[in-house]
């Protein structure tokens, strides 16, 4: 009999497709002139994802059992 | 000074290289993943070193005035979010495999004789062409701080981490990774403390910044469209299938350790990268009103030079060769396991012995090194598009195959082997047509992925795949302490 294949946790799969989500509105080209302080929004998201990205995948990580 | 303090980091570089030989002349376990026993401190550090470079450094802050915000985001925001994918879609199935190197695993996952040797040639030509472009920096930078003649440097530099490689294996680059990750974050804070003490009041500094450079923070069109979600994606697929992230990843004491310190690394580099954007930006403007733009890593140096007194300053220089050789120095490694473990021992003597591969991947690695540097002599024109090509190569060619391979069961090796070539020939004809910079990626890997899907999807005959059972095998010894709430 065929065994299962690897399975993602709802955890991960929420974190994967929140970056694609924060990713896709980024680089959208309908916000290319929306600024927010005088800095271009796709570069505010940029940031945000760089940082915010690592951080719910070290919670993550943080919070699984195995070894 | 500068001269002394950096002579003194190779020695410390040579030394570590030769304690760490006593460990892993013996054993292949121990010369290509330091014998599976390394923690998430020693990886976090290692892991930052790996990725940290020349150009991501030396050039972040140059490439933000001349570029502007949004584009430079779009660059240096790839790759922390590559390193997040990894952790969740490769990390854990490549650790319970429990080899050596990219070719392991599609050799594991597919056992096709086509990719026992295209995957292990492609990794060598990719890293190759990131090596040499690695050695010019180091060159370039040893010259500026130490005034050396370009080939002096480029021959010291380059045989100093040939050197250390060759002799101590995989512990050798990665104790001399931890040294160098801790440096290069060391004199990221400091240098990022003393620009703002020396730039004086931040909002006035801000402003004068934004004025002298109205383009810096403007909207997204310094670019095409396509370029911003090209230099994105290529990162963020890219990191999955770097042979020297994913070595790293295998040289992990286990699952968590890998996914804890894949992320930790990511989150300090994000802290640099901060630092550069809020602090060494504008202290750039500021301090150096009549900067030129044009050339983005004398710029790091020169305001260096401005707040560091001559120590800072050659702390700083180590640091920076440290950027650049931590990289070198793990894709030399991939290079090496790539021609000692994938090709010598998997293809053309499967019977040799341990000593005899460490001895034949120790030779790789010298004439590997020596070709690079003879190459970086004269160094093509084009050769930072290269390298960032080589980059993007490797994920139009692998990140398809690799992701389905692990998460798709009717992924067949005839749908991956299509994939894999059809990605990496799609993006190579791409490279030659005249389009947007770095856009090329989003032809080579969407293609990849429709191939293997749809040859795979063909080819899938629904009976059971003995080779796909022997790999899911590996990956059920831990399904008890697994994650909880499965859902697919």
């Amino acid at each position: 009999m065929s065994r299962a294949m690897p399975t993602a946790t709802r955890g991960e799969i929420g974190l994967l497709v929140g970056i694609t989500a924060l990713a896709a509105v980024a680089l959208t080209p309908l916000f290319d002139d929306v600024e927010i302080a005088g800095v271009a929004l796709i570069a505010w998201l940029l940031w945000f994802t760089m940082v915010a990205a690592p951080v719910g995948g070290l919670i993550l990580a943080l919070r699984s059992k195995e070894d | 000074m500068t001269l002394m303090i950096v002579l003194g980091y190779f020695l410390v570089l040579i030394a570590i290289g030769m304690v760490a030989y006593r460990r892993v002349r013996h054993s292949t376990d121990e010369f290509f993943v330091a014998g599976r026993s390394l923690g998430t401190f020693v990886n976090s550090w290692a892991f930052i070193a790996s990725l940290a470079s020349g150009g991501s450094v030396m050039a972040s802050v140059g490439s933000a005035l001349a570029l502007g915000f949004p584009f430079a985001a779009a660059l240096v925001a790839g790759a922390p979010v590559g390193f997040v994918v990894a952790s969740v879609l490769v990390a854990r199935p490549l650790r319970r495999l429990g080899k050596y190197t990219v070719p392991d695993f599609f050799n594991s996952r597919f056992d096709s004789p086509m990719m026992r040797v295209v995957v292990p040639v492609l990794v060598v030509v990719a890293s190759s062409a990131y090596i040499i472009s690695q050695l010019k920096g180091s060159a370039i930078v040893a010259g500026h701080l130490l005034g050396w003649d370009y080939q002096t440097a480029l021959w010291v530099a380059g045989l100093v981490f040939v050197l250390y490689v060759s002799i101590g294996g995989f512990l050798s680059v990665t104790w001399n990774d931890i040294f160098q990750g801790i440096l290069l974050f060391s004199c990221m804070v400091g240098l990022g403390v003393a620009a703002f003490s020396a730039m004086g009041d931040f909002p006035t500094a801000w402003n004068a910044t934004l004025e002298a450079y109205p383009a810096l923070t403007g909207a997204a069109d310094a670019h095409s469209t396509w370029s911003y979600v090209g230099a994105f994606l290529t990162w963020a697929t890219a990191i999955s299938v770097l042979p020297h992230v994913i070595m790293r990843v295998y040289s992990a004491r286990n699952v968590r350790s890998a996914r804890v310190s894949l992320n930790t690394a990511m989150l300090l580099y994000g802290v640099m990268m901060l630092i550069v954007a809020i602090v060494l930006v504008p202290a750039a403007a500021t301090l150096l009103p009549n900067a030129d733009v044009t050339d983005p890593d004398a710029l790091f140096l020169t305001l260096a030079d401005r707040v560091f007194g001559p120590v800072g300053q050659g702390v700083l220089a180590a640091a920076v060769l440290a950027a650049i050789m931590s990289t070198t120095a793990g894709l030399l490694m991939a290079c090496n396991s790539a021609i000692g473990h994938d090709l010598y021992r998997g293809i053309l003597r499967p019977q040799a012995g341990q000593k005899e591969v460490i001895r034949v991947t120790q030779v790789a690695t010298w004439v590997i090194g020596i070709l690079c540097i003879l190459l970086a002599i004269n160094p093509p024109e084009f050769l930072i598009v290269l390298y960032t090509a080589a980059v993007a190569l490797l994920a139009s060619a692998f990140f398809a195959p690799m992701v389905l391979g692990i998460w798709w069961r009717r992924t067949t090796a005839a749908g991956a082997g299509a994939g894999m070539v059809g990605g990496a020939v799609l993006f190579g004809l791409a490279f030659t047509m005249d389009l947007p910079t770095s856009s090329e990626v989003l032809i080579g890997l969407p293609a990849s992925f429709l191939l293997t899907i749809a040859v795979s999807l063909v080819t899938s005959s629904g009976r059971d795949d003995d080779v796909r059972d022997a790999w899911l095998a590996t990956q059920a010894t831990d399904e008890a302490a697994a994650d909880a709430e499965p859902t697919r």
